[in-house]
């Protein structure tokens, strides 16, 4: 059998370099995303006890999970999963964030509720106004109003909407495909 | 950037539609609402929120802007869905119109997503039944 030449080898190494790397890529692009997802919903969202904030978690497709305490206190990152080997072999790649805390909805601007005010000082900077509606943010502002809230009304549906997660993702990804050195 | 054209561009075909009804039903927006909420029978918010301004990726033209339509439909309590769903078909026709408008060479150029919901939910404490939509907005200002 004819021995490999010099070249051969060099491209086979070439090739293995770059199916290790674009892994390497294509995992961390997205799981860095995810945790700086994760650092802004926490900046942008509500943060009364510490509960909610600390209540996000990061799924990926092959079963992997990472979560928040779901404690009160100071909001804490959180760090990605990475995707396995076993990952890139399934059809969708997928980070999927969402929040475990009963109140969720609530927190979120997506349902109405009553609320109690827990006789404690929020975490977070707050706004006094008079509620409008049943739902959490919905305040006329009032700096003598007897009603308070951490983040403004629909905070999150303009997060999601208004191309924050896109360039988020883009700007992780170029990142780290931009570390790959062949 | 013109916020107030591209704000328009989604109030005024809401206002009109809700306006044209028989009965007509009052449609209040950002930093305008019913005093008080809750002797209006049936009434719908708008929201109109801003994201990403300017992004250069998403045109050639970098006058544009991103962003998130809420709608919400307020109906009598205990009368059943009918009514509120009724009234999110006029505001999902008005967003559906919107995507159905050729581009021009001035105005506001104003796209949805798709849309989320709706979604119901109603309180023991509050008068009214709601229901809720939101999407996304692209809307490029032309002129």
């Amino acid at each position: 059998m004819a021995r490999k030449s010099t070249l051969s080898r060099e491209l086979d190494r070439l090739g293995e370099n770059l199916d290790r790397l674009a892994v390497a890529a294509f995992s961390r692009g997205p799981a860095r995303a995810s945790e700086e997802i994760v650092v802004d919903l926490q900046e942008t969202g509500p943060v009364w006890t510490g509960k909610f904030a600390n209540s996000w978690q990061i799924e990926t497709t092959d079963g992997r999970r990472t979560a928040g305490s779901g404690a009160p206190g100071q909001p804490r990152r959180i760090s990605a999963p990475l995707l396995s080997g076993r990952g890139f072999l399934l059809d969708e790649v997928r980070y999927k964030i969402s929040n475990f805390s009963n109140y969720s909805d609530e927190a979120r601007d997506l349902v109405e509720s009553d609320y109690i005010d827990p006789g404690v000082d929020p975490l977070k900077e707050v706004e006094r106004g008079e509620r409008v509606s049943g739902y959490r943010g919905d305040l006329i502002l009032d700096e003598d109003g007897s009603n308070r809230r951490t983040a403004p009304l629909d905070w999150y549906t303009t997060y999601i909407q208004g191309g924050y997660i896109e360039k988020t993702i883009r700007l992780n990804l170029d990142y780290e495909l931009g570390r790959v050195d062949l | 950037m013109n916020y107030q054209k591209i704000r328009a561009a989604v109030e005024n075909p809401l206002l009109t539609a809700f306006s044209d009804l028989d009965p007509a039903v009052p449609v209040y927006f950002d930093n305008i609402t019913a005093a008080p909420p809750n002797t209006t029978t049936e009434y719908v918010r708008v929201n109109v929120t801003f994201g990403l301004t300017n992004e250069p990726t998403l045109t050639s033209s970098v006058d544009n802007a991103r962003g998130a339509v809420i709608i919400r439909i307020f109906t009598e309590k205990g009368k059943g869905p009918a009514r509120n769903q009724t009234l999110l078909t006029t505001a999902v026709g008005v967003l559906e119109t919107l995507n159905d408008t050729a581009k021009t060479n001035s105005g506001v150029y104003f796209r949805v997503g798709e849309i989320n919901g709706p979604s119901f939910s109603a309180t023991e404490d509050a008068p009214h039944f709601v229901g809720r939509i939101d999407t996304s907005y692209v809307a490029t200002v032309l002129s």
